[in-house]
């Protein structure tokens, strides 16, 4: 980095707003020169002095203004409530959402038509293979034994046909050949590592020459520092979103969640309203969780119940947030408040809640919201 | 299963006390008034010394304060879920100090022994009731000669440059959102505030050792 370039990324540096690749250069270049090193020590010390004290509002500044806004709502006429239902009514019937379940609605109709008709036709000779109570067997992924031996219950469990990979809850970046997407991790609690697991590699991708794939291969083999710079380093315009990529890197690295979050929030803004974007939403969230910052967390998962392909693990996700901090409070609560106290009540004083982490510029509701404009 | 539960009177559950703005605002506009009280809670402070420091008076700046969330209630069935709640609200409050400013020609700069209108008419003076309530006592200001010096300087900043250092330094906006604000590139915003940094710098340098020593 030179002068210049330090130049254009002091203001950032000086309020940490800095990604982690470029803030170490940044501190690097500032300890090779003493010009800029004067200058921005210079700021920071300014910054220091200038402390704009903060002054007490009046006590009471908080009633009269919740006084001030309750007579608002009072007074509001009802032609201008009705006219508030209406237009969010039609604001939720034009958004992309509502036609998205008006699409699948009709799929769906339009599949059970064409099944119905299929299963008339089936064969005589096609195999059923049922469990003791009736319902199909598992894919063979999810059993424990070799098939063709008799079960405890008795039944000889048959393998159903090769099964296709399991269908991926998040469906890969934007691409037309983009890697396989990462398997999801299982229904329990999971480390953040074991999200991050790659997919394993194919013998096409050893041999590709492609900037991306050779990325990938560092990250799958571990090089996550390395991966990160490669992936920084690919035009924003690829295809497989290598800013996303680039965020894994970083916290699967050293960096860990603390250092991620930021990337993930701005993928998410840069995506908006695709599956990189999703994605990114619904890693940092996991982020942000990891890191204990539950409100934020959950102002993610929360953007993404509206997203068909992420709603039920944003879902899930939120569920364990909840009971988490519901097994939290009951242990912070005291005994007889715990004997008392229903689900979600009660909760004892001393209970301090997590610090809110500053929302980053990215706008995470806004990358799952439908567009009203 | 809910995951929350409303919860009557002033009693916040940390569950809601820990949700982010754009989370209660979402609660508010399905009928949970509660969440704006916290709202209030977290933004008055700052979006106060915001006014204040725009304004140069007290009792206006509360005026400014109670417009701002008057205007958040009536507007709350158009906020967007897309968009961040301290963006919005600093669009409005700095409206109506553009507002405010444009109605009265001179500004008026209370000195910190003034007495001002407080809670009870006890005309406690601005500097007592000036709380030096940072986490980080080494940034905190700690006589009221800094104090009386700082401000008069941020007072002297000129306008375009005032206002973005104070959205960055009171309340706490990324650049990126400061322009957005003030509807200028975020580059605009980053050079008037490397330009206000720079006069306060020259404004402030005999106290730049103190400074220095407070690493």
């Amino acid at each position: 980095m030179d002068c210049e370039k330090f130049e254009s990324v002091m203001l950032e540096e000086l309020y940490g707003e800095l990604d982690e690749l470029t803030a170490a250069a940044a501190e690097r270049h500032v300890a090779g020169c003493a010009r800029c090193s004067a200058r921005i020590g210079g700021l920071r010390a300014t910054r220091r002095v200038a402390t704009v004290p903060l002054a007490e509002p009046p006590a009471d500044l908080e009633e009269r203004i919740l006084l001030a806004t309750e007579q608002v709502r009072v007074v509001a006429p009802p032609r201008a409530r009705l006219a508030d239902v209406i237009s969010l009514a039609g604001s939720w019937a034009m958004r992309p959402q509502t036609a998205m379940a008006a699409v699948f609605l009709v799929m769906i109709g339009t599949s059970v038509l064409l099944l119905r008709g299929k299963s008339a036709r089936a064969p005589v000779s096609a195999e059923v293979t049922v469990t003791e109570q009736g319902t199909p067997a598992p894919a063979p992924s999810m059993m424990p034994v070799s098939p063709l031996e008799p079960q405890a219950n008795g039944f000889a469990i048959t393998p159903f046909p090769p099964a296709a990979k399991p269908a991926a809850l998040f469906p890969p970046p934007a691409a037309k050949e983009g890697p396989a997407p990462l398997p999801v991790a299982a229904a329990a609690p999971a480390p953040m590592r074991a999200y991050s697991q790659p997919a394993p590699a194919g013998p096409a991708d050893e041999q590709s020459d492609d900037p991306f794939e050779a990325a990938l291969r560092s990250y799958r083999a571990g090089r996550f520092k390395e991966a990160a710079r490669a992936f920084d380093a690919l035009p924003l315009t690829d295809p497989n979103a290598p800013d996303l990529w680039a965020a894994r890197s970083v916290r699967d690295g050293k960096g860990g969640c603390r250092a991620a979050v930021a990337r993930f929030d701005r993928t998410a803004q840069r995506y908006k309203q695709t599956a990189p974007g999703w994605d990114a939403l619904l890693e940092g969230a996991l982020c942000y969780r990891s890191l204990g910052e539950l409100g934020t967390a959950r102002a993610r998962l929360s953007a993404l119940l509206n997203v068909d392909s992420h709603k039920d693990r944003a879902r899930a996700e939120l569920d364990r947030i909840d009971d988490a901090q519901q097994a939290q409070a009951t242990s912070d609560a005291p005994a007889s408040a715990r004997e008392a106290s229903k689900p979600r009540t009660g909760v004892a004083a001393s209970a301090q809640p997590a610090p809110t982490a500053p929302v980053t510029p990215a706008e995470a509701a806004g990358a799952a919201a439908a567009p009203n404009h | 299963m809910a995951r929350t539960a409303s919860t009557p009177g002033d009693r916040v559950s940390p569950l809601r006390s820990e949700a982010t703005d754009e989370e209660l605002m979402i609660r508010f506009q399905s009928g949970d008034r509660s969440s704006l009280g916290l709202l209030v809670r977290r933004h008055k402070t700052r979006l106060y010394n915001f006014a204040l420091r725009q304004l140069g008076s007290g009792p206006t700046a509360e005026e400014v304060v109670q417009d701002v969330f008057v205007r958040v209630v009536q507007s709350a069935a158009e906020f967007k879920h897309a968009a961040r709640f301290s963006t919005w609200v600093y669009t409005i409050a700095r409206n109506l100090c553009v507002d405010q400013m444009r109605k009265r020609a001179l500004r008026h700069h209370p000195s910190l022994d003034e007495p001002e209108r407080g809670p009870d008419g006890d005309g406690a003076s601005l500097g007592e009731r000036t709380a030096d309530g940072r986490a980080n006592v080494e940034r905190a200001a700690v006589s009221v000669e800094i104090r009386e010096r700082v401000l008069a300087a941020v007072d002297a900043l000129p306008e375009e440059q005032r206002e973005v250092f104070l959205m960055r330094e009171v309340g706490t906006l990324p650049f990126k959102d400061i322009a957005e604000i003030v509807g200028v590139p975020e580059n605009t915003v980053k050079s008037r505030m490397r330009y206000a940094l720079e006069r306060l710098q020259a404004a402030l340098s005999e106290f730049e050792e103190y400074a220095r020593a407070l690493r």
